[in-house]
């Protein structure tokens, strides 16, 4: 059964749903999501697409970490 | 947000392609065309278009067709006409946001002017200046630098107006974390102008400066309008917004002002009630006894507010209570601090310094500590002192801020008979 994530779904979301999810984003070089707070206040207004154009990550990048732990990008 | 993956989705060479379209439409502006003949073509050749993808145009016009600065800047007004169609299309103006005035609007307002500085004139100069480390050059970056500390006016209205109300939802470490950040920017520009000043070769240096710059601030524009004003948005009611762009004259704008007072469309009442509830209009009735003689409320607070220092007083729970409002106070202070705890109102770095003095204070350790800082012109003067009552119990804490560069300027004698 495959895990969908979706590029503008809030991170919240998406952790509430598979809380391994932060600690591939960290992985991924957001360090902020591990801080306090952030994830029920930022979090909810962060999404995937926008993680990628504010840390100039490649989207290939998300995507193929993302698969390396079971995960599916859906736009 | 799904023009961003659009963009993402781009090749490379997709995008150069766009940016030769948009470059072959200004071109023809210049030799001539309205602005509503191209308009057409624009809006065919390009859906949605980002702001950082003008500036790359404008400046690659520059760079590689050679045309003068002058021109290009002469030709920003007709980009502005015909972007702002396009930009605007995608953002259709939904809430009072979007209304001259309000604090949002006026942030994303400062947040183009700044784009414009960074992207546009120092992005530039930042290349001219690898070319050619002329005075010249190194004259018109420190010129860019000096214009963008006009930001620390942007962050301090979002420190001390936006982040107080967020706290009060409960919103802590994000704010906190942007604090940092913010200071880190001020911390940049200013270091970036001291290597120019004292510019010995390093061209490198420099240049990784000027980049670390241009790319914080652009990701502090897109943190603040992609994450932190909508969550702003979706907590503070509209009185708080209107709080907010009461107390935003108080610190200043950044390059730009709101051209307008925001009064949002519902009825005037709620506002007098606003004001009359925060104590700010008409004459506090009232007398205060003291064991030295007696004062009426009012007379109490011009006399604070004509001593030629600035006083703020926190309490036993270290919550701001109070403070003057002189003509000319140091450090900008606004109502919305008041009720806050002062571990809010300073910034990360700095507020470990603050704590220590509170313990020590609170312990008994000490009474009074000092501080004297060079500021501009100034030369401010900083001392706090432990307020305890007759059996020694701390009750607060007064900051009493005064400039003391006329002070120390004082030379020789003047008698009351000298003339």
């Amino acid at each position: 059964m495959d895990k969908i994530l979706h590029w503008d779904e809030p991170i919240f979301n998406l952790v509430n749903r598979y809380p391994e999810v932060k600690d591939i984003m960290v992985e991924l070089g957001f360090h902020d999501i591990a801080k306090p707070g952030m994830l029920q206040t930022a979090g909810r207004f962060m999404t995937l697409s926008k993680g990628i154009a504010l840390k100039k990550v490649a989207m290939e990048t998300v995507e193929r970490t993302f698969l390396q732990h079971g995960f599916t990008i859906q736009k | 947000m799904s023009e961003l993956i659009n963009n993402r989705e781009h090749t490379a060479q997709e995008l150069t392609e766009r940016q030769r379209t948009l470059k072959e439409i200004i071109k023809e502006l210049h030799a001539g065309k309205s602005v509503e003949e191209v308009k057409a073509r624009f809006a065919e050749a390009v859906g949605g278009v980002s702001v950082a993808e003008i500036s790359a145009m404008e400046h690659a016009l520059m760079t590689e067709e050679g045309i003068p600065v002058s021109e290009v800047q002469r030709l920003c007004s007709v980009h502005t006409s015909i972007f702002k169609g396009s930009i605007e299309d995608i953002h259709r103006p939904s809430g009072p946001e979007e209304q001259p005035g309000h604090p949002v609007h006026t942030f994303k307002l400062e947040n183009r002017e700044i784009e414009r500085l960074v992207n546009f004139k120092l992005a530039l100069h930042a290349e001219q200046f690898q070319k050619e480390d002329s005075p010249k050059v190194i004259y018109k970056l420190l010129e860019d630098l000096s214009l963008l500390m006009d930001l620390d006016k942007h962050y301090s209205r979002k420190e001390n107006l936006v982040f107080p109300y967020l706290e009060r939802y409960g919103i802590f470490g994000p704010t906190k974390v942007m604090w940092g950040v913010d200071d880190g920017i001020r911390a940049a520009i200013k270091e970036a102008k001291s290597l120019l000043a004292e510019y010995n070769g390093d061209r490198e240096q420099i240049g990784k400066a000027l980049a670390h710059i241009m790319s914080e601030v652009n990701e502090m524009i897109f943190k603040e309008e992609n994450i932190l004003l909508p969550m702003a948005l979706s907590k503070l009611t509209e009185d708080e917004w209107l709080k907010i762009a009461r107390e935003s004259e108080e610190i200043g704008f950044c390059l730009t002002a709101p051209e307008r007072e925001w009064i949002p469309e519902r009825a005037e009442e709620p506002a007098e009630a606003l004001e009359q509830t925060e104590g700010t209009s008409g004459t506090p009735q009232g007398f205060v006894r003291f064991e030295t003689g007696i004062v009426s409320v009012q007379q109490l607070e011009l006399l604070l507010n004509h001593l030629p220092v600035d006083l703020t007083f926190i309490d036993e729970n270290d919550v701001v209570r109070y403070f003057s409002h002189g003509k000319e106070r140091i450090f900008a202070r606004t109502k919305a601090v008041i009720g806050r705890t002062v571990q809010n109102c300073h910034p990360p770095q700095s507020v470990h310094v603050v704590e220590k003095l509170l313990e020590d204070f609170k312990a008994g350790r000490k009474d009074v500590e000092d501080f004297w800082i060079p500021i501009k012109d100034k030369f401010v003067y900083i001392r706090y002192f432990a307020i305890r009552d007759a059996e020694g119990r701390y009750l607060g804490t007064l900051e009493f801020t005064q400039n003391i560069a006329p002070i120390r300027a004082l030379e020789g004698q003047k008698r009351i008979l000298s003339e």
